[in-house]
């Protein structure tokens, strides 16, 4: 299984190819992807399956991506985010 | 200019039914473009990781490789039109590359994805739905916890359950709503389909083995915790699924996986103009199929759940009966299979309905559409103070079903929860307004302006 590197909220981690950034998460007891836009609620992965964009993640600077259907890439930087997509 | 091949028949989604629908045309020599969301073939059920040896055991999964089968993986149908006989896909490969292609013979089976019903806490991250708890751990062989509850209903909850004790996970309880003397009244069905009642004493045993208990008649109507789940509600309700008084308790666990059946993904198919209905047996919203697997519109096929929920083994055979209408070719064996199947499935919908007594789980302050964050509260409002009694009156007072996910998640209990309120039963337009979403699937803006792949 090919190694990759990957910068988690500003630390650099290794993931494996294959792997997509919700379970990359889970692995780093990272259950939340970001916050609500009104509430400031916690939210992570729901349906898993890309169907209900709640584990949403900024991922290369891009916001809003689903960590769910997402799979790693060598030297990707994914940022938790808050609201609909400051920098956490 | 886009290519039409009147010959190349284009199959979406591929899952079982949109696999036995290509196995079956490519062995006749046809030439198939098939089109998947998924990166690699199985749909949710077949879902498997890189590693894993599911291939060798269907064909079905080995149908890709096919030199007549052009096999488009990570790909979104993110548009779709139809005139004068051709359908236009707008797809969205691997999030990077647009392309469109046209055909005059279509097959749909874009599948489901699991039912939620709101209730407190069920936002919190820890809270899954069942399947993507399963599709975690066998796509990703990853866990979303070490304590879990599994709860809803149906006998999707099961394997589940299981896969989850075989990967080491405590599962603290199995919550099932029906009762099993539900069955009493169905050992007809089972009849038709004996191989199943041979799997549930299996996934019984194991179950039984490993000390997991399960709570019949019973359901996890709330979730607490501060950044995630740290423990839920559990209660026995009636048949209306009316919680009993004074039966709540709390169970421990770092995360819920939950499931009330399934909702088929019908946005293509609507976008396309197929009749849709509302299915009897479980209020879903289906698309309306004649007895060869044809839509209302000519050419265009559907199979698998989004012509009702049924599972793998009829999702199959309505694939294989797609395929042999569109090749005219005998179909007799595959009707009576068909029938024989949906009988079977008629019965667990039946068993594992969903109640409309799940209304009274909620307070004010939970949230029903989770991308807009619309409280029941404010739901409530809008039907009381403003008059509002129908889905698209509930989407443009309170946003309910405007976000991201376009009411894939809440629509249909949004709908449920107004009709009730509203003193009436759920409208086919109500279902219908939901489910027409003109751009299927987010597209980066930047792809838009640079023009599709032709």
């Amino acid at each position: 299984m090919t190694q990759i590197r990957v910068i988690l909220n500003g630390e650099s981690i290794t993931s494996r190819e294959g792997q997509s950034v919700g379970a990359l998460l889970l692995e780093h007891e990272q259950r939340a992807t970001r916050t609500t836009r009104q509430n400031a609620r916690p939210r992570g992965m729901f349906c898993g399956i890309g169907i209900c964009f709640d584990c949403l993640i900024t991922i290369n600077g891009i916001t809003n991506q689903r960590a769910c259907v997402t799979n790693v890439e060598e030297g990707m930087t994914i940022q938790t985010q808050q609201g609909s997509g400051a920098i956490a | 200019m886009s290519t039409i091949s009147t010959e190349q028949i284009v199959v979406v989604g591929g899952g079982p039914a949109g696999l036995a629908a290509a196995t079956s045309l490519v062995r006749t020599g046809a030439r198939v473009i098939l089109i998947d969301a998924g990166e690699r073939p199985g749909g949710q059920y077949w879902r498997h990781h890189a590693e894993s040896s599911l291939a060798a055991k269907h064909e079905e999964l080995r149908i890709i490789a096919h030199p007549n089968v052009e096999y488009l993986a990570k790909t979104n149908v993110w548009a779709a039109t139809y005139r004068d006989g051709v359908s236009t896909l707008h797809l969205l490969i691997d999030g990077k590359v647009e392309r469109e292609i046209r055909t005059r013979t279509l097959i749909l089976a874009t599948g489901a994805y699991d039912r939620s019903l709101p209730f407190p806490g069920w936002d919190l991250p820890g809270v899954m739905t069942a399947g993507g708890v399963q599709a975690l751990l066998k796509g990703q062989k990853s866990l979303v916890g070490k304590e879990i509850v599994v709860a809803g209903t149906g006998p999707f909850l099961l394997p589940v359950a299981i896969g989850l004790i075989m990967a080491g996970v405590q599962v603290k309880a199995i919550v099932e709503a029906s009762r099993p003397t539900a069955w009493f009244t169905k050992l007809g069905a089972l009849t038709h389909n004996d191989g199943k009642l041979k799997d549930f004493i299996t996934f019984q045993k194991i179950i039984f083995g490993a000390k997991v208990k399960i709570h019949y008649g019973s359901a996890i109507v709330a979730a607490q915790g501060s950044s995630c789940v740290e423990q839920v509600t559990l209660a026995k309700i009636d048949r209306k699924f009316v919680i009993k008084p004074g039966s709540d308790r709390q169970i421990t666990c770092d995360a819920l996986a939950v499931g009330w059946g399934f909702t088929p993904d019908l946005s293509l198919a609507v976008a396309l103009g197929c009749a849709s209905r509302i299915d009897p047996r479980d209020g879903s919203l289906v698309i309306d199929v004649d007895e060869h697997q044809e839509t209302s519109v000519p050419g265009i096929y559907a199979a698998g759940e989004i012509t009702g929920i049924g599972g793998s083994a009829l999702a199959l055979t309505e694939g294989r009966l797609a395929a042999a209408n569109i090749l005219k070719a005998q179909t007799e064996d595959l009707l009576r299979l068909r029938g024989k199947q949906q009988i079977f499935a008629n019965a667990l919908l039946d068993i594992y309905g969903v109640k409309n007594g799940w209304t009274t789980w909620q307070d004010e302050a939970t949230v029903l559409c989770r991308c807009e964050e619309v409280s029941v509260g404010d739901l409530r409002k809008a039907i009381v103070e403003l008059g509002v009694s129908d889905l698209r009156g509930a989407k443009l007072l309170t946003r309910a079903g405007m976000g991201m996910c376009q009411g894939r998640v809440c629509g249909q209990f949004v709908a449920e929860f107004v009709a009730k309120e509203s003193g009436r039963q759920v409208a086919l337009k109500d279902l219908q307004g939901f489910a027409k979403r003109p751009v299927i699937t987010p597209i980066p803006l930047g792809l838009l302006a640079k023009g599709a792949e032709r």
